[in-house]
């Protein structure tokens, strides 16, 4: 396993620890096989390769079945652990581990909104889908290593790998073919954005995170040492009253 | 003059752009982003608004952001130190956020619209709620009532339009909202504060209010206004968690989101709970809007403000205020507090005439780009087509024209069915898997047929075209459409005039001569966790996700393959 698997099989491990965290994540993971299936059906109606058609047509369909395959795995542990009715979609964000956070465009498994067909252009989409697939990929292999001791959940991640190997080899099939007739500069240009954008998100994700938490401890810290006598003083004043007069002419040039 | 008008950072950012008075667009940044009710800096649906109204940033002559952000710090602040220790977790994390963007708003307008900061004016927030009501309203004098979970300071006031003026004449402070109460309750309930008190309202259609006491007895009266108890309430230092132990003592232990819902069969006590707010919240607004007739005795009121949304509660105002005629705009909170600013400063520095009433159809138009899979029809044949259709119990995606600006569509990105069909609703919703049992759907009806269906109360036809008020239902349609008729008797109506949408009163009058009743259930094209569709693309790919029949844009349709 590569560093980052084992970094985040650590960080994922609790996941499939917990009973009703694992049937939600394996419904989350359905859901999103599911729209991306859908997703690359509306893009496959975009493409003007006919031979690549076919294959996004052919991973639309892979992305369904994958969805089948989460989806029943889901619901034999459902009935194992007497769940009850919460549905997949109610699920909270923090199970949801196959979408990435809310906020970014692209979930981790990489499927994008047929709309960035248009606006990237056949081989910007096909590096997008490449990269993204080979993420899946990796992604697929640490969740199948940490549900090795539950043979059933590990074989549905085993047959979806075969498939990810696959969408791996036929993005990455085009995308020498299109190098080949001339169009390498493209293509490089395309992979390297392709996975720029992933490397600078999670960089950008990462310092945010980390600033946004660093600085949350110094805002802790200040409350209770700057504003800890203010905060005294201020707890045992006077509440203000609960209505008074309008201000009768208010300007818009100041901010307060 | 050129004014642009913009909300952001609490939820449901906008930009609306005011020329020489007039509302030429607007629009909702969550419909670009399609994360329902987004809050971040609107640029999408700034850049819309600029392209609509054929000018670049440098051109306009005042941007006005809809609240003071210097004001809302200050009480921030106060209410976390006040709040001492209890405010500990939530200080860093509000800090961070204001420290992050929301103390710079006029450096990041100015960075974003490269306008001269010179340009750039700031309204207070209940003010641009207030405008928006009053300066869109057709009204040349009235009251003006605005009922908010929280601005600056001001969480509801009084106040009075004339001419091309608004002022506000009292203002009820933070933390005393019946906005928040009602955010606070909805958590309690399970459902998603300031974004599903609509669930709330809907689910008190199912119950007794018999914790109504109970709830009285946290909003008391104070120097002639309501005051909250704050003891059972976290909002005024932790915009996380709105409720504390206090709550949960008082009503029992609180819902969280998955667990079993208690609103049907022998135990309602959740839809009780909604039930019992919602009447405690219609006797304070009713309280209010008599304080407001008593300083301003006008005979019309507008309203607007999170409150203004609650449809039962906009129902009971009619009925038993004290005013004769009610005026809503079509979004009345913070979305709609972006026209309000543009307007307000607008009219503060120009002589101009009000354009009231402006169309909600502020948005995109649907693309001329056909999609793969559409047949066109002739224009002659669609309203044939829709009608056949829904006669046959289909189950139909209708995109047209310019998106509308506000929480609903009233026509142009709708799902409609037959009323006349047994469980209409449910199957609308389901098709695009909204699953909640209890959720209503509007039922679509010409006005000139409303009576036979309805009660409608005087006055009430202008803001039932927008759906922004419950009526009860008469027994001809209890008959006939059943299931579009709520728990408790009353329905969730959108009248259609000939004037106002020409194209849905022809379906409407045309499907009522086929069968008799021109009833149509009409909900927004939506789908689960996202936003109304905003075009071609948005809603053909909105389609082939649901289980929708067919969908038809424009002049074209989309049939399952």
């Amino acid at each position: 396993m590569k560093i980052s698997q084992r970094l985040a099989s650590f960080r994922n491990r609790s996941v499939w620890t917990d009973p009703i965290r694992r049937v939600r994540t394996l419904e989350s993971f359905a859901e999103t096989e599911a729209d991306g299936g859908r997703d690359l059906l509306t893009a496959a109606r975009r493409i003007s390769d006919p031979d690549l058609r076919v294959h996004i047509e052919h991973h639309a369909e892979d992305e369904v079945r994958h969805a089948r395959l989460f989806r029943e795995r889901a619901a034999e542990l459902r009935a194992d652990i007497d769940l009850g009715s919460v549905r997949a979609e109610e699920s909270d964000s923090s199970y949801d581990l196959s979408r990435g956070r809310k906020g970014v465009d692209v979930d981790a498994h990489g499927f994008f909104s047929a709309s960035l067909c248009d606006e990237l252009g056949e081989v910007a989409y096909v590096a997008m889908l490449h990269v993204a697939e080979q993420r899946a990929r990796d992604l697929f292999e640490m969740h199948s290593h940490l549900n090795r001791h539950d043979e059933k959940t590990k074989a549905v991640f085993d047959e979806i790998l075969k498939d990810e190997k696959y969408h791996v080899s036929y993005t990455r099939k085009f995308l020498d073919k299109w190098s080949q007739s001339g169009r390498e500069a493209e293509v490089t240009e395309a992979l390297k954005d392709a996975r720029s954008s992933r490397f600078a998100g999670a960089w950008k994700r990462m310092g945010v995170r980390s600033g946004a938490g660093f600085s949350q401890v110094v805002l802790y810290l200040l409350y209770w040492t700057l504003l800890l006598p203010f905060g005294l003083i201020s707890s045992r004043s006077k509440s203000r009253p609960n209505v008074q007069p309008a201000t009768a002419k208010p300007t818009t040039s100041s901010q307060y | 003059m050129r004014v642009l008008g913009i909300s952001a950072f609490h939820r449901d950012a906008a930009a609306a752009l005011v020329v020489d008075g007039e509302v030429v667009a607007a629009a909702q940044e969550e419909r670009y982003t399609r994360k329902p009710l987004d809050p971040a800096f609107p640029k999408r649906s700034i850049g819309y608004c600029l392209e609509a109204g054929g000018i670049g940033s440098t051109e306009l002559d005042r941007v006005v952001f809809y609240e003071k952000p210097l004001k809302k710090f200050e009480r921030v602040l106060a209410l976390h130190l006040k709040a001492f220790p209890r405010s500990a977790r939530s200080f860093s994390r509000t800090l961070f956020l204001w420290l992050g963007d929301r103390l710079w708003v006029k450096n990041r307008i100015v960075q974003e619209l490269g306008v001269d900061s010179e340009k750039v004016h700031f309204t207070e927030h209940q003010l641009a709620v207030a405008a928006n009501a009053y300066l869109t309203s057709p009204f040349e004098d009235a009251a003006v009532l605005t009922i908010d979970d929280a601005g600056e300071w001001a969480t509801a006031t009084l106040g009075e339009g004339k001419g091309r003026e608004v002022r506000l004449l009292t203002e009820i402070l933070f933390p005393h909202s019946l906005g928040l109460l009602d955010s606070a309750v909805t958590q309690y309930l399970g459902f998603v504060p300031g974004q599903e008190e609509f669930k709330r309202e809907a689910l008190g259609a199912f119950g007794t209010p018999r914790f109504a006491d109970a709830m009285r007895a946290l909003v008391s009266e104070k120097d002639g206004y309501f005051a909250l108890e704050q003891e059972p309430f976290r909002f005024a230092y932790d915009s996380e968690r709105l409720y504390d132990s206090g709550l949960e003592e008082l009503l029992g232990p609180p819902r969280f989101s998955g667990d079993p819902l208690l609103h049907e069969g022998s135990d309602t006590r959740h839809a009780d709970i909604a039930a019992s707010l919602q009447v405690v919240l219609e006797e304070n607004a009713l309280k209010l809007a008599r304080a407001l007739h008593e300083a301003v005795p006008s005979t019309r009121l507008c309203f607007a403000g999170e409150l203004a949304r609650n449809r039962t509660l906009n129902a009971r105002l009619l009925e038993e205020g004290p005013f004769e005629h009610l005026g809503i705009p079509p979004s009345p909170s913070k979305a709609g507090a972006a026209i309000g600013a543009a307007l307000y400063v607008y009219h503060a520095e120009n002589e101009g005439a009000r354009h009231p009433s402006p169309s909600p159809a502020l948005g995109e138009s649907v693309d001329d780009r056909a999609e793969e899979g559409a047949r066109e029809l002739e224009p002659g044949a669609v309203s044939d087509e829709l009608v056949g259709r829904l006669e046959r119990g289909e189950l139909i995606g209708w995109v047209r024209g310019r998106m509308e600006f506000g929480p609903h569509s009233l026509g142009n990105r709708s799902l409609l069915a037959s009323a006349l069909v047994q469980e209409a609703p449910r199957s609308l919703y389901a098709a695009i898997q909204i699953g909640e049992p209890f959720l209503p759907c509007r039922v679509a009806l010409p006005a000139e047929r409303a009576a036979e269906y309805l009660e409608v109360p005087p006055s009430a036809n202008g803001l039932m075209t927008y759906g922004l008020v419950n009526a009860k239902a008469r027994e001809a349609l209890r008959e006939v459409a059943p299931s579009v008729v709520h728990a408790d008797g009353a329905v969730w109506p959108q009248l259609v005039d000939a004037d106002s949408d020409p194209q849905l009163h022809a379906l409407l009058t045309a499907f009522g001569e086929r069968t008799g009743h021109p009833l149509l259930v009409h909900a927004d094209f939506a789908p689960r966790g996202s936003t109304l569709v905003r075009n071609e693309a948005d809603a053909v790919n909105a389609f082939r996700r649901s289980n929708l029949d067919c969908l038809f844009v424009e002049s074209r349709l989309y049939e399952r393959s």
